[in-house]
């Protein structure tokens, strides 16, 4: 895949026909270099509209593009450039932060085991805690380490900062902010309003299954 | 059909190394495989003109073969199954879910590595069917190839796909 398109990530007109929930029409643009920030209430469609993206036998009508070329059929390769950090993640729970990442990192050609114990070191993170014992401030510091180990381009949050503490949220924000220099982009999602006027750049809300035009975030609310 | 992807095969080779250090069931399954598979081959050995009309013995070796695929089975369960210290089984599809690896190619993986014994066992049951049937009955039934080929070789390797 070729990264020197405009658009990292691109959806046309997704929708899915599930019978409990549907998605419609859902349309977005990425570049790299910002933080996006997707809000809403919950059951709107926020996890939905990102498991599109990110699971294997996700069917749904519509095109996801990332890096211009279509993702369908190509899971690994969406795997390989997307670091997804969530609760529903699941890791070696009996095993440490250190264990997790050489056995889980074995499946990533570009893990660099370096780069993840720097980053658990920056964010205060034991390596040695075993997985199940971490707080959840601690797996998603974890996860993100992981992914930045991994050498993602696009980072995916989903709800990762809800009932954390502002020492979290604010460790957080300048850990994704320094990675935008390197050609990624960030997608979060959170119902945090001074989350999203203070720390990202671009905000949409999602209503019933559909997904608002991105506007900057530092109007919204207003 | 996809193409096997050689990478991904190599990736999962390496983690599944990785495995074998810290899944202490493996040991477990790869003896009850053995184990199984011996036991049916009691049975499986016999030619089909053994046991052409005899109900019961016919009931006997399809249970035999029911037993050698489940032995087959325990081969692939570590790279099907993990269980941490404690807890109960998990697929081990819920852990590379987010993982930069395909189902099918988890799926060509396991097949890999049941291709080679499954054939040869196919290959030495076949065998001693027609040594067998020539020597005892001094004729052969294309049962005792085509019975072999479906139940020790395709079944189990086409199972994995379910």
């Amino acid at each position: 895949m070729s990264i020197n398109t405009k658009y990292m990530l691109e959806l046309e007109n997704v929708s899915t026909n599930n019978r409990k929930f549907a998605l419609k029409n859902n349309n977005l643009r990425l570049e790299s270099g910002y933080i996006y920030c997707i809000t809403g209430e919950n059951g709107s469609g926020k996890t939905t509209l990102l498991r599109q993206i990110l699971d294997e036998n996700a069917k749904y009508s519509g095109v996801i593009k990332l890096f211009g070329e279509d993702i369908r059929g190509r899971h690994n390769i969406v795997m390989k450039y997307a670091g997804y950090v969530s609760e529903e993640r699941v890791f070696l729970e009996k095993r440490t932060a250190l264990q997790n990442a050489e056995i889980l990192g074995k499946l990533y050609s570009e893990f660099d085991i370096d780069i993840f114990k720097e980053y658990m070191k920056i964010m205060n993170t034991s390596i040695n805690t075993t997985y199940y014992k971490m707080s959840r401030g601690e797996k998603m510091k974890f996860q993100l380490s992981f992914a930045i180990a991994c050498q993602s381009k696009i980072y995916i949050l989903d709800d990762v900062t809800a009932g954390m503490d502002s020492v979290f949220r604010a460790e957080l924000f300048d850990m994704l902010r320094g990675l935008l220099s390197d050609e990624c982009l960030v997608i979060i999602t959170t119902h945090n309003v001074s989350e999203i006027t203070r720390h990202t750049d671009y905000v949409a809300v999602m209503e019933n299954g559909s997904l608002g035009e991105f506007t900057e975030s530092i109007e919204f609310g207003v | 059909m996809r193409k096997i992807d050689y990478e991904q095969q190599k990736i999962l080779d390496e983690f599944f190394e990785e495995e074998n250090t810290w899944f202490p069931d493996n040991v477990l399954y790869n003896f009850i495989a053995i184990m199984l598979i011996c036991i049916s081959m009691v049975i499986i050995l016999f030619p089909y003109n053994s046991w052409n009309g005899d109900r019961d013995f016919m009931t006997t070796t399809i249970i035999m073969y029911a037993m050698y695929n489940y032995g087959i089975f325990f081969m692939t369960a570590k790279y099907s199954r993990y269980r941490e210290l404690g807890n109960k089984q998990k697929n081990i599809v819920e852990l590379l879910k987010y993982m930069p690896v395909d189902k099918r190619q988890l799926v060509y993986y396991k097949q890999s590595k049941i291709i080679k014994p499954c054939g040869l066992i196919t290959a030495s049951v076949i065998v001693v069917h027609i040594i067998a049937s020539l020597a005892v009955y001094g004729n052969i039934n294309v049962l005792d190839v085509v019975i072999p080929c479906v139940l020790c070789f395709l079944f189990p390797i086409l199972v994995e796909y379910v």
